[in-house]
Formats: C-alpha cells, structure tokens, sequence
C-alpha cells in the first residue's frame, strides 16, 4: 500500500497537484494498479534480455548537415509568454 | 539560503589536510549541427534563432542522431585511452527547469560511449600525476537563461527570466574523471592539459568564456589515511583562473567547518569571482530523483573493432607524441618541445617557421618569445597572427644571415607587426641591415685606429677594456650598424698588426 | 524519417482475396479464458466456424506470457508518458495558469490545470515506477516481460500464419461505466495489449453482435505480413457479412 506521503511525493516529481481530499483515493487506485502489475514477479524471467523496441534497430544516424531554422516569430508564436523574441517564465531561484 | 566565506589566501592545502577532488567536464562538440536535429550550433546568434520544432520539445517530433558527433565522442574517449563500449545507449534524465525543452535530457547512464580512461598529467614540477578517466559520455546542451528584473543578473532576486533555446541541443561530451586530484594547482594542470589534448583532436572551440568548456568539481577533505569526506559540487568556474580560486576558497571552508567541529554538508557551492567567496546553495526542494530509462525514441549505437579502429588511425598526433617529436626531430631541450607541443596552433606555426628558416631552435626561442609575447598582448589567435609563419621565417633568416642584429631583428618585428609589410621591405625602407662588408669595414678600422694613436698604444699594453672603446666609434659612425663580430675582428687584427 | 522507423518500402495493394484455402490460424487460448464473456466467445466461435468453411485451418495455440501483456504494459506506457508529457510545461506553448509567483507555482498548476484525471493518473503510476528504487523492480522487468511475449509470439508463427482472438474480451462498457476502477478498464485490453507490445501487425474485423453490440475478431500477423493479412481480412469481412447498423430494439441494457 503507497501512504499518502509517497503519493505527495510522486505528485511533487511529476509537477502536478491535486486537491486536498483527492490523495487518499490516488493512494487507493496506485496501489491496486501497482499490485496488480507487480504480477511479473510471478513469471521467470532469469536470462531474459530487457527489450526497448519491438523491432531491433541499431546504429540509426543523420549526416552533420544544417536544416533550416524556424523564423524567430513563429518558434515563439506559441509561447505563452514572450518578451524580445525569448520566453518568459516566473521567478526561479 | 547562502552562506559566505572567505576565500583562503594560500592556495596550497596544508599537510594535515587532504583534498580530493575529481572534476566533471562538459566539452560542447564544434559539429556544423545539433545532437539531434540539423539547427545550427552557432555561438551569438540572436536569441531563439536557431531553433526547430525538434530541439524546442514540440509534440510528435522525434531526435535523430548527428552521426559526427559520435565519431567526436569516440575520438575523445580514444583520446583518453577509453575502453570505447561496443553497445551504448541513451538515456532519458527527466528533471524540470524551463532551459530543458522537453522535461528530460537525452544524455547516456549505464551505458556511456567510454569508460575506464587516464590522462597523464605532468605537473609544474615536471612529474607525471595519472588521473583516471571514469567515463565519456554523450548528451545534448540546455538552452539558456537570462535572469532579470533583479539587480546582478543573477538568478537570486531575479523577477523572471527569459529562455533562449539557440544552444539547447548543442552536442556535448561529458567527461568524469576519478578522484585522483589532490590540489588546485593538480586541477588546473589537469584541466589546462585536457583542453590541450581537445584542441588537437579538433572536436570543439574549447573556449571556457563562451562555455565550450565548461568544468564542475567534486571536492571533499579529510586527514589523510582516513576515509572520504562529505563531497560538494562546485559549480560556475568558467576560467582556469576561477577552478584554481574555486577550489581553494571551497576546499578552506570545508576545513574551517570540520576544524571547527561542524560537519560538511553536501551541498551545491557556487564560486562568486568578484568576491572570490563560495557559497552553498541549498535547495528547497527534495533530492533530485532523475528518473533514467533508456530512451524509447532512439535506437542502440553499436560501435565495432572496425569503426573504432578508423577512428584511431584517424586522430591526429596528440602533445604527448608531438613534445617527443618535437625533442627528436628538431633537437629542442624538454621544456621547448612541452610548451610548443602542447598548442596546437603554436606548434604548427612553429613546425613551419623551423623547416622554412632552417633553424629549428632559432625558431623555438622566437615562436616562444617575441611571437607568443605578441600574441598574449593583444590577444590575437596564431591563426590570425599579423606576421605569419612565412614573415617571420624570412625575418630569421635576415638574422642568420648576419644581415640583422637580435636587437635590430626585435624592432624589425614590432614594425611587421604594426605594418604588415615583410621584414626585407622594414629593412629597406628603416635603411636597417648590417654592415658585413669586410672592405667598407676595414676602411673605418684602419682610419679610426690611426686617428686614435693614444688608446691604440693602450690596447696592444694589455688593456683590453680599450677594445670597447673602439667598438664604440665605429657603431657611432655606421650608426649602429656594423656587424659587431666582424668589427671586433678587424679591430684585433689592425691594433696589434 | 525518425531513428526507430524502418523505412521498408512495401507497397500494400487493395486486398481481393475470398477464400482461405491452406490458411493456418492459431487460436490464443489465454484470451478465451474466465476473462472472456461467454456472448463474445460465441461470436467468436461462429467466426472460426466460418473460416473453416472458406478453407482454413484453425487450431489452439497457447502463449502463456501474453496474459501479463497488461501488467507489462502499464508499467511501460505510463513510464514512457510521464516523460513525453513532461514537455508540457507551459514554458514554450500550451497553457499556462496565468499569475504564478515562481517557476514551482506555475508549473504544479500549469499541469494540474491543463491534464485530464486518467492521463495525470498515469503520470503517476510512470513516475513512480521509474522513481528512486524502483526502476529494476517494475520498468526492467516489464522490459523482460515484453522479450518473453515476443518470443512467445515468435514461437506460435512458427506453426501459424496467423492468430486470432476475440478483440475485446467484452462488448462496450456504458459511459462511465469502469472510471470507479481505472484497472478494470485498464483489462479490457487485455487481448490487443500484447500485440502492441511486441510490434506486430493487427486488424480488428466485427464479426457479429453480442447482446446487440459488436464483437470484434482481431486478426494478428508476424512483422511485414500486412498484405496477406489484408488478404485474409478481406475474405473473412465477406463471409461474416456484418450488419454494421445493430436493430436499436436489440440494444439491451
């Protein structure tokens, strides 16, 4: 079972919030999602290789040619914030 | 939260202490393109002009990987005598910070490009210190911040801050040395050393105040024979001057704390140059938890013995070889051949200037003289150099010659310089050139000598100071012109003969 | 093209195939199981009839890992998402809550604001299994779980051309039916899970009604087998014949 804490924690990680009352029930449904995936633990797995794609590809490259950029006015067309071509965020430190 | 101290005045560690230090260094490679996408890597462009799609973290798009930037890599990890990793992979590192576009790093884990490395240092004493490479690994460059509304620019007191993506995605070579590093002075022959072996490998500008070159340090102290101390990181040391400073102020403070009885904490240090102070910034947040997976959106690098092996043959001569080439094939004393071998530039300028001039350690005590003089004061590349190596190699042969003194060769040069004009066109129009003409020579000895009965009496009586006296009348009539070893021997031979 | 693309240049022709004659079809058994609903297994039994009548051959084949496609795959898919949507930052487009007081702020609501509640639970469950810790536990031996299915499905090509199994192994829940419990919404795909997971071709034909609503009969072939597997779609789809507007009388709750 994940405590509440952990679930804070894991929330805090990801960038997300949720309201108040909501943790416990995230709680509840990670916990039974992670129970039943941990499921694997029943298979044998020894000498079995990790596989990251379904298809084994190797050695995958593009030549060093230069493409074009994006015009400065539509890679910041989108920000929400902009100030002198450069996106603007709040307060850092 | 930061807490200031001051910086030590003695850079050396006392011998009750130890410092050990291993330094993680950040090598942006000089390909014409990004990691994984065709923007260009310049450097000063405009802010979020060379951006695409790819290297601002737009949805859907997918990295493909710059083919020449592995090859760089494999060259560096070659370079420092790495086992290069016949199958490597990337890596995600997942952290938020509004430089990084994607909420994750693409950079290498448990799998990097090359491990198991040493570069041998030698110190200022001239011995050899090993320092193990750990590992090499590839991964992209964030973008970049700009803090403001704040007073120094710095990210403490800022209000907001603007994000420039031009440099997000650049390729960078990490490389982790072993804490094999004892003393600042240790770091920064190591660091100074290293970028020296980059500079000839020709992967990267290697220039700190651009952050081509960018260095953090791992620093702990403790008495020796004891087990490691509580580590910081030292970060924003973007000279060699500042590593040196950095370390020291850090490696003082985490000996006030412990002989104080306080603990080190591990921490973050930050080096201030104009306060020459290091402070800790203590983050508010929880430990970083990074979160590696392999990255699903790239496909393994498998490097076989046939890549690796062209890549081997392909690296240029490196200082070490080219200081042992220097010694052997031109005859230059250890010294010599260790400052000329060691820059890159400067020891092809110099290679040209020996073989054209035809005297390898006239060359030598000029490319390392009044040539590197030029260059530290005004700050010009070799490249850009206002005498090439063809000037100045018609310069010494003017010298060799006879036709110039050193003296006169020295102004010569500082004419070339200011003029750009070829030292035979200075010595012409400065109506300069040694008199080595032994009839025109002789004329003014016998006349001199003759005009002169007293001294020259005084002469042949033993007092050979008397002999200046004559040098002196003929500098004065041929202004200074004369060949001084031919006029001291027609003097001899007309006073006593 | 992008790095984990093929780039095989196959032309894929209109099928026009009517019969199955030689064709070899491999039964999954562990997706007729208890999971299964008894009226889409009676679907499916009828469509298997009907490929034997246009000439096929269909036996059972057992793949015992398939069964943990799911659980494999919830750990792999919300591992992969919580990173691929950790761009969504309100940095460089998007949304953005408007006055937060420091980065912090604006991204927890940024975030929080601008996801639904099932993607923001699977960034949950992929942050945690790749958090501190728990990588090998979960992620990694996902990663293996996912070697073992495409083994298991390597083997069973050996002997078939292709499989077949009930699409979904039940007929479409009501509209908010499985939100109380995202894991049993999560086993409804139980049987096309495994597919994806080991990179193989599928197609998902109706192939009759099951309490007045459809059941799919999901065809699966080995990697690059699209144009045969077209073909026998084709065949199939003719054969089955299905009404694709179900009589509303019919529709029962």
């Amino acid at each position: 079972m994940i405590s509440r804490e952990e679930v804070e924690h894991i929330a805090r990680l990801a960038r997300l919030r949720f309201e108040d009352g909501e943790y416990e029930r995230l709680a509840q449904e990670l916990s039974k999602i992670l129970d039943y995936v941990q499921t694997l633990g029943e298979l044998d797995l020894t000498g079995l290789e990790p596989t990251a794609h379904a298809v084994a590809l190797k050695n995958v490259f593009r030549a060093d040619e230069p493409r074009p950029c994006l015009p400065r006015e539509q890679a910041v067309a989108n920000g929400p914030a902009v100030e002198r071509g450069q996106f603007v965020v709040p307060r850092i430190g | 939260m930061s807490t200031p101290s001051d910086e030590s005045a003695a850079g050396a560690v006392p011998n009750d202490w130890e410092a050990v230090i291993g330094l993680e260094i950040h090598v942006q490679l000089h390909t014409k393109t990004k990691m994984f996408c065709g923007c260009p890597t310049s450097f000063g462009e405009a802010p979020n002009t060379q951006v695409c799609p790819i290297c601002l973290g737009h949805p859907g798009t997918l990295p493909v990987t710059n083919e020449r930037a592995v090859e760089y890599a494999t060259r560096i990890a070659l370079a420092l005598d790495c086992r290069v990793t016949a199958h490597t992979i990337f890596h995600r590192k997942n952290y938020f910070y509004p430089d990084l576009p994607k909420g994750y790093q693409i950079s290498q884990y448990d799998l990097p490009l090359g491990v198991g490395g040493h570069l041998n240092v030698e110190l200022e004493n001239g011995a050899i210190h090993r320092v193990g490479i750990t590992r090499v690994h590839m991964e992209e460059d964030a973008g970049k911040l700009v803090h403001a509304g704040g007073a120094s620019g710095r990210i403490e007191g800022a209000d907001h801050s603007l994000v420039d993506f031009n440099r997000g995605g650049t390729p960078l070579v990490e490389i982790v040395s072993e804490p094999d590093i004892r003393t600042p002075d240790q770091a920064r022959s190591f660091l100074t050393q290293l970028k020296n072996l980059l500079e000839h490998l020709d992967v990267s500008d290697v220039n700190m105040e651009e952050g081509s070159l960018r260095c953090d340090a791992n620093v702990s102290v403790r008495r020796p024979g004891e087990p490691l101390g509580t580590k910081t990181e030292l970060k924003n040391m973007n000279s060699f001057r500042f590593l040196q400073r950095g370390l020291e102020a850090e490696i003082e403070r985490q000996m006030g704390a412990l002989e104080s009885g306080r603990a080190v904490e591990q921490a973050t240090v930050h080096f201030d140059p104009s306060s020459g102070r290091v402070s800790t910034l203590r983050s508010k947040e929880e430990a970083h938890d990074y979160r590696y997976f392999p990255e699903p959106d790239l496909v393994p690098i498998q490097l076989d013995e046939a890549y690796v092996a062209a890549v081997r043959a392909s690296l240029p001569e490196l200082p070490a070889a080219r200081k042992e080439r220097f010694m052997a094939e031109y005859g230059l004393p250890a010294y010599d051949a260790g400052v000329l071998g060691s820059n890159r530039a400067l020891g092809d300028y110099f290679e040209q200037v020996a073989g054209a001039a035809g005297d390898a350690k006239l060359a030598a005590n000029w490319v390392m003289g009044d040539f590197s003089a030029y260059l530290n004061a005004t700050g010009v590349e070799v490249e850009a150099a206002a005498v090439g190596p063809a000037a100045l190699s018609d310069l010494l042969i003017l010298l060799r010659e006879g036709t110039l003194s050193s003296k006169m060769a020295k102004d010569v040069f500082q004419d070339m310089i200011e003029t750009g004009k070829p030292a035979s066109v200075v010595v012409r129009e400065r109506g300069l050139g040694q008199i080595s003409d032994t009839l025109a020579l002789e004329e003014l000895v016998k006349r001199l000598v003759l005009a002169n009965p007293g001294p020259a009496e005084e002469f042949r009586g033993g007092r050979e100071k008397v002999l200046g006296f004559f040098v002196g009348q003929v500098m004065k009539e041929t202004r200074g012109q004369a060949n001084p070893q031919l006029v001291n021997e027609l003097l001899r031979r007309h006073l006593l003969g | 093209m992008d790095s984990t693309s093929l780039g095989l240049p196959r032309r894929i022709t209109i099928p026009t195939a009517t019969d199955l004659a030689g064709t070899r079809f491999g039964v999954i058994t562990e997706f007729l199981g208890e999971a299964c609903d008894p009226g889409v297994r009676e679907v499916f039994n009828d469509a298997v009839a009907h490929i034997h009548s246009l000439g096929g051959v269909c036996e059972e084949v057992s793949l015992p890992s398939v069964e943990k496609g799911i659980a494999a795959y919830y750990i792999i898919a919300p591992a992969e998402a919580s990173s691929n949507l950790a761009r969504f930052d309100g940095v460089r487009y998007g949304h953005r809550h408007p006055g937060a007081g420091d980065i912090m702020e604006m991204y927890l609501r940024t975030r929080s604001e601008g996801f639904g509640a099932e993607v923001k639970r699977r960034i949950m469950i992929g942050t945690y299994v790749l958090s501190a810790g728990y990588y090998e536990a979960y992620y990694g031996q996902a990663q293996r779980t996912r070697t073992l299915i495409i083994q298991d499905f390597r083997r069973a090509f050996e002997s078939f051309d292709y499989l077949i199994s009930p699409t979904s192994p039940t007929v479409a829940f009501t509209i908010g039916e499985r939100i109380e419990d995202p894991l049993a919404m999560y086993l409804s795909d139980l049987c096309t899970i495994p597919v994806n997971l080991a990179g193989l071709p599928g197609i998902s034909l109706p192939a009759g009604l099951s309490r007045g609503l459809p059941v799919g009969l999901q065809l699966i072939g080995p990697h690059f087998s699209e144009q045969g597997m077209l073909d026998a779609a084709h065949a199939l789809e003719r054969k089955l014949a299905f009404q694709a507007r179900p009589p509303v009388a019919e529709v029962t709750r």
